[in-house]
């Protein structure tokens, strides 16, 4: 369940320091004016974070992430970061005391650097008169403090990273060395449509990863409209529609994508079909999914997962079983998601091979054991094949994962009753019954 | 009565081909079934759960 808050409420500090007590994973968003950043958890310890549109380190962001008061905060939980970014393992304690200290700072640096587009030069003269070496951040920052660059452009440059070139910059301001010349023609000059909307598009993208849906939509609107038809905000706008359940309106931000002619992407036939199959317009979604295979899916693995999975809800074992036999080899080495165990089992037990079933299934729940799912389906096939302890333990096991799952209760039942346990059985069928009401 | 192997014996081989013949088109007719607790949607989970693995969330 995600947890959402107000940082008047609860204060950066204070929320990573529940996350970490309680080892989550997941992804914390933070919104602060037009800004949005996130940090990404791997049991309470911080993997990656960043900061929209301002390209700093997980360190340095987290530290600039301290300096947000107001905002709201919005904890996705199981959320991971992309693949290519770099992942760290830092303990959320061990930057509180840094954060605490450069908050401090960052109040009295902001009295004098109020703003980024500050162009400042250097004072000779006072450089003469006052006989002071400089320090390696201020020989690093001298060549350029030139009346030309405005502070973001000096960040930049200088590879210090905001706090310490702020710190530095506030350093010469202090001792007189720099004097302020004016705003840079830059931060005058009206924004481009072209970057705004790319900074809209980034923000959407990250607030769509992060779980905040309704925020994803907003920027993504925004995109549409100052670039019109751009193709990534209507996948992105269909997206946020299946997360909301809006099929139709999904349906329709996928068909804008392919009435748009523009390039084939199987993605987006495979959100469109599932779109479809929602709304029980199963020939649509089969020709959609037929559009995903001819337009280079055929070799991307969870495109035939997809068709797989399309498959099985047809009742079409046989397809499906040689869709996913597909994938796997596509995924090589790799490992498959959970849903491709899923329905590999689901269609290996159709084709009546429970012993290949149970294979997969029992390496699923190695692989994945949070997922209850995999571990009642396990149960049914050890039942099926007449391995009536083993169903049991798997069972036990499931519920271990999720006492919420009908299901794994009635196959309790199953297993109670099969013992001779029938008032235990009746309270488990009983169990399934209420939870199936649900 | 008589030992040597008569008209009865002859009916026994005879049905005993036949019976092999039901047994073996019962085994192949329960092998091309599905196990019923797979056809159960109260003992099996038939769809999966979660969003993510039914759909592309990269723009690709």
């Amino acid at each position: 369940m995600a947890i959402r808050g107000s940082l008047t409420e609860a204060s950066l500090p204070d929320v990573l320091q529940l996350l970490a007590m309680g080892r989550k994973t997941g992804c914390l968003g933070l919104t602060h004016a037009n800004n949005f950043g996130y940090i990404y958890f791997t049991d309470g310890a911080i993997s990656h974070a960043s900061i929209v549109n301002r390209g700093l380190g997980t360190e340095e962001a987290v530290y600039l992430l301290f300096t947000w008061t107001q905002g709201t905060f919005n904890f996705e939980p199981g959320a991971t970061p992309d693949d290519e970014v770099q992942l760290h393992c830092i303990d959320p304690q061990s930057l509180l005391l840094e954060g605490a200290r450069r908050v401090d700072e960052w109040a009295l640096i902001a009295k004098k650097i109020p703003t980024f587009d500050i162009v400042y030069a250097m004072d000779r003269h006072k450089m003469m008169e006052i006989d002071r070496s400089l320090t390696v951040e201020e020989e690093r920052l001298v060549p350029l403090i030139d009346g030309q660059r405005d502070v973001s452009a000096i960040i930049a440059e200088s590879r210090l990273g905001e706090f310490v070139t702020a710190k530095t910059l506030y350093g010469l301001l202090t001792t007189g060395y720099v004097l302020r010349i004016g705003v840079s023609s830059r931060s005058r000059a009206p924004a481009r449509a072209d970057d705004k909307a790319t900074e809209h598009r980034n923000l959407g993208v990250a607030f769509y990863k992060t779980g905040m849906y309704e925020e994803a939509q907003r920027e993504f609107r925004r995109v549409d409209t100052l670039r019109e038809n751009d193709p990534e905000a209507c996948f992105y706008l269909g997206l946020v529609a299946l997360r909301q359940q809006q099929w139709a309106a999904a349906a329709h931000a996928f068909e804008r994508y392919v009435s748009q002619q523009h390039s084939s992407r199987p993605s987006v036939f495979v959100n469109l079909a599932y779109a479809y199959e929602q709304m029980g317009e199963l020939d649509r979604a089969r020709t959609a999914m037929a559009d995903a295979l001819s337009h280079g899916g055929r070799g991307d693995p969870l495109v035939q997962t997809n068709a797989a999975a399309m498959a099985v809800a047809a009742h079409d074992y046989e397809t499906a079983d040689a869709a996913l036999a597909s994938a796997r080899s596509l995924w090589g080495t790799r490992r498959p998601p959970p849903a491709w165990f899923h329905y590999a089992g689901l269609a290996a037990a159709m084709v009546n091979d429970l012993d290949r079933a149970i294979a997969l299934l029992g390496e699923a729940v190695q692989v994945y054991p949070s997922y209850a799912v995999l571990w009642n389906n396990l149960a049914v096939a050890y039942e099926a094949r007449g391995d009536f302890d083993e169903a049991l333990s798997t069972v036990e096991r499931g519920l271990i994962e999720d006492a919420t799952l009908p299901q794994l209760h009635r196959n309790f039942a199953d297993s109670l009753q099969r013992d001779g346990r029938f008032d235990e059985a009746r309270e488990a069928y009983r169990r399934a019954h209420s939870l199936d009401a649900l | 009565m008589t030992d040597e192997p008569g008209e009865y014996d002859d009916f026994l081989t005879d049905l005993q081909s036949v019976v092999a013949q039901r047994v073996e088109e019962l085994r192949a007719r329960q092998s091309a079934q599905t196990p019923s607790a797979f056809n159960d949607e109260e003992k099996v989970v038939r769809d999966w759960p979660e969003l993510a693995g039914r759909i592309m969330e990269e723009f690709r």
